[in-house]
Parts: C-alpha cells; structure tokens; sequence
C-alpha cells in the first residue's frame, strides 16, 4: 500500500485568517484511486483542496502533505501543478484578454517546457472538447468571462483532461449543474480516468456525478476532522440519512 | 467680498471651470439664530468659535476649504457642541432649526464618545417674506468629530425658498470603526453651495452619504465631496439623485481619496441625474485618487432624461407629461428621504412633499 | 488565431542605442526670435508661415505654463535645442539613406515593417524626415503622402494652409504656442474624396540628438467617403539631459469618411511628451484613436475629437503603462456639437514601481448635441502600493436629449486569479504578466499585429522582475 501512495496528509492543520478550519487531517490516496469528500457545510472539505493546491491564504500550522514522496507544504502553487495536482474551482475565476485555448497552451509549454505543436495541440484541444459537448468557439473566447455556471465547469474539466494531473481534486464540480451538464462533466472525469494512471478526490453534494465512477474510499469530514472512512456504500448511506449520525457522534 | 470655496484635490483643465468656485459678494456674516433641541442623553453647550479651535477639532479642512473657517471666526460665532456619552444611543434625535436669516452663519459641532449613537436632523427654513433685497445669503458649518465606534446620523433638510443662498459645510473626522451616515435633501434655494469632506482616519472607519437635490429654474447647485481613507478597511460611499429642470445649473465634484496605508478600503460612488430641460447645465467630476494598492474604487454616472418606455407606460395609465416628470421627480426626493433614520422627520417630509409641487416654473414661464 | 504568451522578451536595449551626433546644423538653445527667423529661412518657408512662427512665440512668451498636471519643473526651455537638422536629404529610396541612420531604423523594424504590411511609410531622424515613400498603387488613387516642408510649397500649398493650426491654434497652450514657432517635420497626407486606402501609412518618429526637442506637425485631411488608418511609432534613446517633444497632429475628418489613428509611443524615459492631438469630424464621419503610451517621463496627451457633423462618431481606446520615474497623464477630450453624435472611450493604465498614471478626460456635450450618446470606461491597475493612480473625469452635458454614462474602476491584480493561473502551473511572474496582457488587451486587439506583438513585449518587459 505505502509504495502505491500517491498522496499523503498526515496531521493536517489548517488557519484561515486566525481560524482554525483543519484539525489533523489524516489520508492516503493511492495511484488510480477514486476518494470522495462528503460532509456538512463549513467542514473544510474546500480548505482541504485549496490546502492541498497551496493557496497562499490558507496557513498550514502542522502536519504533512507528501505527495509523491516529497513534502510540499512549502512548494510554490505552480510547482504543485507542475508536479501534477490539480484543482476544479468550484467558482472559476474569469480572466479577460485571456483566451482559453491560449491558456491551456501555455500552462501546458510551462509544465513540458517545451513549445508544442500548434497543429498537435489543436487536434488534441478539439477532441477533448468533443468530449465535453463544447462549442469550439469556446476556446477562443477570453477564460470563463461570461461563461456561464455550467460552461464554467466544463472549462476546467477541458483543462483537466488536457494537463493530465496525476492527481485531480473537484471541488463541487458538479454543484448549480442540471442533470445534462452532471452528465456530462462526468462523461469528461470518465475519459480522465478510462487510463487508470489518474487519482481523484471528489468533493460533492451531489452523488449524481458518482454514478458512472467507481468509487474506492469514502471519507466524512466534519468540523475539520475526518469522522469516519468508507467505501462506495457510504455514499448511499449519506445520500438516505444526511450527515446526522457523524455530527452527533462528536 | 469674493471668496473661494469648493476647490477640487486634484485639478484639471481650467477652461471646464470646476476646479473651484468663487462666490461674490459674500456679506460680513454675523452670528446666526440657530436653535438647538436635545434629548436628555446628548448634552449641549454654547462656545466660542476660537476655542474650538483650540480644541484640534477643525484640523483637518472641510469640504469647502479654509475660507469658510475664516468668515466664521471673523462673525464671532457662537457654536453648539453636542456631546454624547460613551455607549448611550440616544432615544430622540437632536433637533436643529437652521432659520435662513440673511447675513448669518451658524455652527454645529458634534463630538460623540465612544460607542455612543446620536442622530441630528437640520432642518433649513425661511419664512416667506419675498422682500426685493437681493443676494440673501446665510450658512452653516457642521463639524463632527466621531470617537471610536460611535454613530453619527446626520440628516440636512434644505428647504429654504428660492431666493435665499446657502453656504453649506461639512468636516468629520472618524475614528476607528466610527460610522457617519448623511442624508441630504435639497429642495430649493437660491444659490446652494454644498461641502462636505470627511476624513476616514480609524481603521474600520466608515461614510455613507446620500444626496437627494431638485434644481429649477435659474438655481444653482455647487457641491463639493470628498472621503478621504486614511485608515485600513475603511468604507465609503456617495450617492446623488438629481433632477434638474428649467435654466437649472448644478456642479457636482465627488472624490474618494485612498490615501497610502489604506489598505483593504473600498469606496463607491454613484451619480443619477434626471435632466428635464433643455437649458440645463449638468457638470459632473467624479474622482478616485489612489496610492494605495489593495482598495476597491468605483464610480458610476448616468445622465439623460426621462427613460420613454417609463413615459409611455405611465401617460398609458392617464397621467400627463408633466405629471409623470412631477411624478418621477418626486420618487426621487422620497427615495432619499426614506433613509433618513427618523420616522417622524422622515413622516413630516413625506407629508411636505405630498403639499409641494416640486417642478413649478418660474414666474416669467407661468404668464405667457 | 493570435500569439500573445508566446512572444519573446525583447531588450529595452532595442530603443536604447544612440547614434553618435553628427548634424550638419543645429540652432542654439533657447528661444528668441532671431532663432525662430533662422529656422524659418533654413526651411525656406513662405511668408505666411514666418509670420506665423514669429506669431506663436510671442503668444508663447505670453502664456503660462498649466498649472494643473504633472510638475515639467525639470524642463527647462532655455536648454532645448530646437532645430536639430540631420546631415541628409530627404529620400524616397532606402538605399540612399545614410548608414547610421538606416540601421537606427532597421533596428527598429521599419523598413521591414513596410515591406510587410505598410502602404507608405514616412521616417523622421530628429527634426527632419529623412525618408518618405508611398506605394505605387496608392499614390495612383491619388493619395498623398509627403513631408510637410514640402507640402507648404507643393501643389497642396492651399489647403495645407487653410488647415494648418486652424483646429489646434497657437493660443490653445503654452506648448501649442511653442510648436507654432519652431515646427519642423512631420507629414501631410490627403485622401481624396471615396478612396479607401485598404493598408496603413506609417510615420516614425525619431530623437537621436540629446536635449533636442521634436515638434513635427502632422495634418491629415481624409475627404468625403474616404477611409485611412494611420499609424505613428516613437522612441528616443536615453540621454540624462531633457528632451521634449511638443508634436501638433490636425485630423480632418469629412463627411461619411473614416480616419483611425494608432499611436505607440514609447519615447525614452528623460522625454517630456507634451503632444496635442485633435479631430474634427463631419456628418457621418469616424475617429479612432487607438493610443499606447509607455515611455516619457512626463506626458501631458489627451487627443481631442470635434464632433461636428450630425452623426459623427469618436471611438478611444486606450493604455497607459507608468512605471518606475514616469508621471504620465493621458486621456482623450470630446466635444459633441451635432445632434446624434457618439463617443466611446474605453482606457486601462497602469501603474507600477512609483510610477504615477492619471487618467484624464472630458465630455462637453452642447445644447445642439440632441440624441447624443457618450459613454467612457476607465479601468486602472495598480501593481504595487509604491505607485500611485488618479482618474479625473469631467463631463459638462447642456441638453436633456443625451445618454451620457460613466464607469471607473480602480483595483488591483486580485490575489484568487493569481492563485487560479498559478494552480494551472503557471509561475507567479507569468500569472501576473498575463493578466496585466489580459487588460491591456482592449487596445492590442486594435492594434496591427506586429505593433499588438511589440506592445506585448513592451508589457513583458516592464512586468519583468516584478516579483519579489
């Protein structure tokens, strides 16, 4: 099991503006492993992804994230990416005078460090947006500046299947989506994953986006603490009695 | 004499005429007739202009600029200073009769303690002897000092007839987390020339202001605005509602001023004026000053007439153009009104405008 | 598709390399009229426009210096050399342009620039052009393109002299005053009535002598129906002695026609840039001014758009980059006279590493302006709390019968769109030079594409070791 390990967190501790959100998160995702994040509002389940990505406003005041057998508590947000984690906001930011496909272009010369292809990339850009259902006009237009919600989500699950993280975190991908978009952004983690090189960790309400996945751990997170580790069945479990039974366990 | 007022922070071409404005003719002022009223809470106490002085609390300039504060120390005026006790709130507002006497000017000074709330309605009223004596100017200076966490509802109802000049003045200086909300509602006159600059210098510290004017006829409306953020995370936002109609003339300067060390302040302003006539001069200089990186400045205008499709709909419903203009000037006046934080004051304007017909012409357009 | 994060850092070096100084005639510094008689008669200007020149400098010597923008304490005029006449002949053949000369603008990429995607191009060597060619088949729809000395005595005399300072006239300011008396150089170019010139006439302009001023004037009639777009390139190398320049540019925009007018300028950072700019524009006739300011020390530059035809139209878009030691103070002015006349202007600036930008405009529009629409957009950036950035926006509207809108917005990069590129695996650097692309992309996207390209590479290159 240790070799296999993908991700580590040991310990976790995590401030946010003085406020203490994580409390000792402990756990393990393995290569090619499906972990789905579930727990009430305001857990922290989003501060671990962000933690977990580096965003500078979340402090971490103990505890460990090795991934790949080096801790990176200390990396830059890029190398993080470089290294091959990424994260699906759950509001992804809209940046004008940027256009979609240039972006992607360019976080992918920056992770090879080598120019591509324009021919190569594309090919590859249009495939994966057939994918996702996506007009290929998106990809010129400036990134997710009036996209909406669900264009949005699409965006970043394009970006995801072009960078090819080792380790992806969705943080409420499938949130505000109608059944058609749940679908389809689902279609999308499919392909990531049809390799089984890619690990996920799926933060969710909503087990609509689990359906076409297989799910290996299931882990509750209340009040900055991870409650209670499953498998797939929890999910069901969740999904008929709510979280009550891990809150009043504390 | 001439004096000069108004003067914006940051200049710009001279030939718009709006870097200051020069009021001729100004008369030597004597010591105006304000009365004062107060609820128990609050006390109130008369002193001589120079020791206020004294005190530090007109350091910082007003919104019309030093000239004021020398014709006001030249009168000999004999200020109100209202006080408050740290963390009372003041069941009743303080009363504040402004009477347009010609030739005078008054003082107000608020100083509140911390963690207390006052609320001061000025209400502005001449009494409706149209003599022939021309150029009848009066004014007033409200100076706040607001302690730390405290309150200030300020509210200036200038309804004084329309041949009557008014030299209106604000400073406030805040402390940390110290609030000042102002309401202003400006229904005639004259002349009127408005300042108002308060300094954000707490952290936390926040303004909002509120303008709801009516200029017709050949009056003339000269503001002056300006939040200064000196402190962290301080707030501000200044809004103006207009209408003018007639040869009506109105200038309004607003600036938001972040200064270097405010950092996380955000300050809005927004402008809306209704122009109803074509005779109208409508200037307007709206200006962010920034020296500090982490703030959020904003500024919205929008200038035009009437929307035609709110025409439509309502002459659809029987009214007549004028009474739609009449109608629509109104909402604005009352939207204004129903900020101020007082029911009955906001209840007695509401019955004032309801008796008032807001757009009446001038004599010359009444005989034809 | 358009390359933007791709392009290369260039060398600020690329405008930095001087020349070393070899003119054949240089006047004195200051200004008096005996020197403005010695330029007059070295150009062999007509009558009129001796008189002219010793006009303005007495409105000059009358008028006073603004006392509202940016401190030009630093100038002093006495030091300008006014006239500083490169040792050449005006050319339309490359070749026979002199060396040092030549590869001062191979440098900069014009000849190439020409070749590629110019109609004509017009290259200024301090006070005098030094080459001027137009292509063969526009000349032939009767376009004109020639330096303005030659202009004044040319088969155009007439109408070069019923335009020329008629729309910016000596008394407008003191600098206005001061080019009256000692312009040199600059193009006149005439479109003649439904000509639409489909690629673009290119002047260049360049400073090479130190404490020189340049005062090219630049006239440019675009008759009834016709179409041209402009474009104007500026730099200077570095000197520790001030430089000035005071151009006039006088648009005359007719009826139904259409004028755009790109500007990059990237004067080096001792200049004073102290340029006046005006439209006039008939029924149904469009200016567009696409301006990019990135070098000056100081900049005083706010092109003006006349609005005198029913239905007129002006369209701004702008950028402003200030960085470390610049005061730049740039916006447009519109005045709409005509009913139904439009003006848009839409600016981004930039401020960073002390430098000072400020935004600055006004709308007037008058009584007979009726059904006008006005709408002005200013967005500014601020990169570090070491700088500082002011917008002054003025609007003076006389009729009910307008749709006048204002929005403002200052801020700064925000700390989540750094942190969501940076996720992506971009480094902080790069984060923030893309989105400081990203805004300025209202105007690159204006711009030809070898000049959106430079533009990036000016951007990059000032965003270069921003961090930390």
């Amino acid at each position: 099991m240790m070799s296999n390990n993908l991700l580590e967190v040991k310990d976790l501790s995590v401030n946010v503006e003085e406020q203490q959100i994580l409390r000792g998160i402990n756990l393990n995702i393995g290569k090619g492993e499906t972990h789905v994040l579930m727990g009430p509002n305001g857990a922290g389940k989003s501060t671990l992804g962000y933690t977990i990505m580096g965003n500078p406003k979340y402090s971490v005041t103990g505890g460990e994230i090795i991934f790949n057998g080096k801790n990176i508590v200390d990396e830059e947000v890029n190398v993080r990416a470089k290294d091959g984690i990424f994260l699906s906001f759950q509001n992804p930011i809209e940046i004008p005078g940027i256009s979609l496909s240039n972006f992607i272009r360019s976080a992918l010369e920056q992770r090879n460090g080598k120019r591509i292809r324009l021919w190569e990339f594309k090919k590859e850009l249009k495939k994966a947006m057939e994918v996702l259902d996506m007009d290929e006009s998106y990809a010129e237009r400036d990134l997710n500046v009036g996209f909406s919600g669900g264009e949005k989500k699409k965006a970043e699950i394009l970006q995801l299947l072009m960078l090819k993280p080792s380790l992806a975190i969705l943080d409420e991908t499938d949130s505000g989506l109608d059944v058609d978009a749940v679908r389809t952004v689902s279609k999308g983690v499919c392909e990531y994953q049809k390799d089984k090189e890619g690990s996920l960790l799926i933060i969710t309400h909503n087990t609509k986006i689990l359906e076409s996945l297989h799910v290996d751990y299931t882990h509750v997170l209340v009040d900055g603490k991870i409650v209670t580790t499953g498998g797939a069945e929890l999910v069901e479990e969740i999904n008929n009695n709510g979280f009550d039974r891990f809150v009043k366990g504390e | 004499m001439d004096i000069k007022i108004n003067e914006l922070s940051a200049k710009t071409f001279n030939w718009l005429g709006m870097n200051e404005s020069v009021v001729k003719d100004v008369p030597e002022f004597e010591c105006g007739s304000m009365v004062v009223t107060t609820p128990d809470e609050v006390t109130c106490e008369r002193e001589l202009v120079d020791s206020i002085a004294l005190s530090g609390i007109d350091k910082e300039t007003s919104g019309m600029g030093r000239d004021i504060d020398e014709l006001i120390s030249d009168s000999g005026v004999n200020s109100f200073v209202l006080k408050t006790k740290p963390g009372i709130t003041s069941s009743k507002p303080a009363i504040v009769k402004v009477p347009a006497d010609a030739g005078t000017i008054n003082k107000l000074v608020i100083d509140t303690d911390k963690d207390s709330t006052i609320t001061v309605v000025m209400d502005y009223l001449s009494d409706s002897l149209h003599d022939e004596e021309k150029n009848k100017m009066f004014g007033v200076q409200t100076r706040i000092q607001a302690g730390s966490g405290s309150k200030v509802n300020l509210v200036q109802l200038l309804r004084h007839s329309s041949d009557y000049s008014c030299l209106n003045d604000i400073g406030a200086v805040l402390d940390d987390n110290a609030r000042l909300n102002i309401v202003q509602v400006i229904l005639d006159g004259d002349k009127n020339y408005m300042g108002c600059r308060v300094v954000l210098k707490g952290k936390g510290s926040s303004l909002k202001t509120d303008i709801g004017y009516m200029v017709n006829n050949d009056g003339r409306l000269d503001m002056n605005y300006e939040a200064v953020h000196e402190g962290k995370v301080t707030e501000s936002e200044i809004n103006a509602a207009g209408v003018l109609k007639n040869g009506a003339f109105k200038l309004f300067r607003g600036t938001i001023d972040f200064k270097k060390g405010a950092a996380g302040a955000v300050g809005n302003e927004k402008e809306d004026v209704l122009l109803l006539d074509d005779n109208v001069v409508n200037q307007t200089i709206p200006i962010i000053l920034c020296a500090e990186e982490d703030v959020e400045g904003n500024h919205g205008a929008t200038i035009g007439e009437l929307d035609e499709q709110i025409m439509l709909y309502m002459q659809a419903r029987g009214l007549s153009r004028e009474q739609v203009y009449e109608e629509m000037s109104k909402a604005r006046i009352k939207a204004v009104c129903n900020l101020i934080p007082d029911e009955d004051t906001k209840n007695m304007m509401s019955d004032y405008l309801e008796g008032e017909q807001l757009l009446e012409n001038g004599g010359e357009q009444e005989n034809e | 598709m358009r390359e933007k994060t791709n392009v290369n850092d260039v060398d600020r070096s690329m405008y930095d390399f001087r020349n070393e100084e070899k003119d054949v005639y240089r006047v004195k510094e200051g200004l008096t009229p005996a020197i403005v008689e010695k330029i007059s008669s070295e150009k062999h200007d007509p009558v009129w426009m001796q008189n002219f020149r010793l006009e303005s400098l007495q409105i000059y010597n009358e008028m006073k210096v603004p006392d509202w923008g940016p401190s030009i304490e630093g100038l002093n005029m006495d030091d300008i050399v006014t006239y500083v006449r490169p040792n050449t002949k005006m050319s339309a053949k490359w070749s026979d342009v002199p060396e040092d000369i030549k590869d001062t603008f191979e440098k900069l990429g014009i000849p190439q620039a020409e070749r590629k995607s110019l109609a004509g191009v017009g290259a200024q060597y301090d006070s005098e052009l030094v080459y001027h060619n137009v292509r063969e088949e526009v000349a032939a729809q009767g376009v004109v393109y020639t330096d303005m000395e030659s202009a004044l005595t040319g088969e155009y005399a007439d109408m070069v002299k019923k335009h020329f300072m008629k729309l910016v006239t000596p008394r407008d300011h003191k600098f206005a005053a001061l080019h009256g008396a000692v312009w040199s150089g600059g193009s006149f170019v005439y479109v003649p009535p439904g000509v639409s010139v489909e690629i673009p006439l290119q002047s260049y302009f360049r400073l090479n002598a130190p404490g020189a001023g340049q005062f090219e004037h630049t006239l440019i009639i675009v008759d009834e129906g016709a179409y041209l777009h402009f474009i104007e390139g500026c730099s200077a190398p570095k000197y520790n002695v001030a430089n000035l320049h005071a151009g006039c540019v006088e648009l005359f925009v007719g009826k139904n026609a259409k004028l755009r007018y790109s500007t990059i300028e990237n004067w080096s950072k001792n200049m004073y840039n102290l340029n006046t700019k005006r439209a006039l524009v008939e029924e149904g006739g469009t200016i567009e001014w696409v301006s990019g300011s990135f070098g000056s020390h100081v900049s005083y530059l706010y092109p003006m758009s006349v609005l005198n035809g029913e239905g007129a139209r002006a369209e701004f878009t702008g950028i402003t980059f200030a960085g470390k030691g610049q005061n730049l103070d740039t916006g447009t002015k519109v005045v709409h006279n005509a009913p139904k006349t439009t003006s848009y202007v839409n600016t981004k600036s930039i401020s960073k590493d002390g430098g000072i930008s400020t935004f600055r405009s006004s709308v007037v529009v008058k009584p007979q302006a009726k059904q006008s629409k006005s709408a002005v957009s200013c967005q500014s950036l601020m990169l570090d709390d070491i700088s500082r950035s002011d917008t002054i926006p003025a609007m003076d509207i006389r009729t009910k019968d307008a749709d006048v809108g204002h929005e403002a917005r200052i801020g700064r990069i925000s700390d989540e769109a750094v942190f969501y590129l940076m996720s992506r695996g971009i480094s902080e650097e790069e984060a923030r030079a893309m989105i400081v692309s990203g805004f300025a992309d209202n105007v690159s996207k204006e711009l030809p594409l070898e000049y959106a390209v430079e533009m990036n590479n000016l951007i990059r290159l000032e965003m270069k070791g921003s961090i930390g």
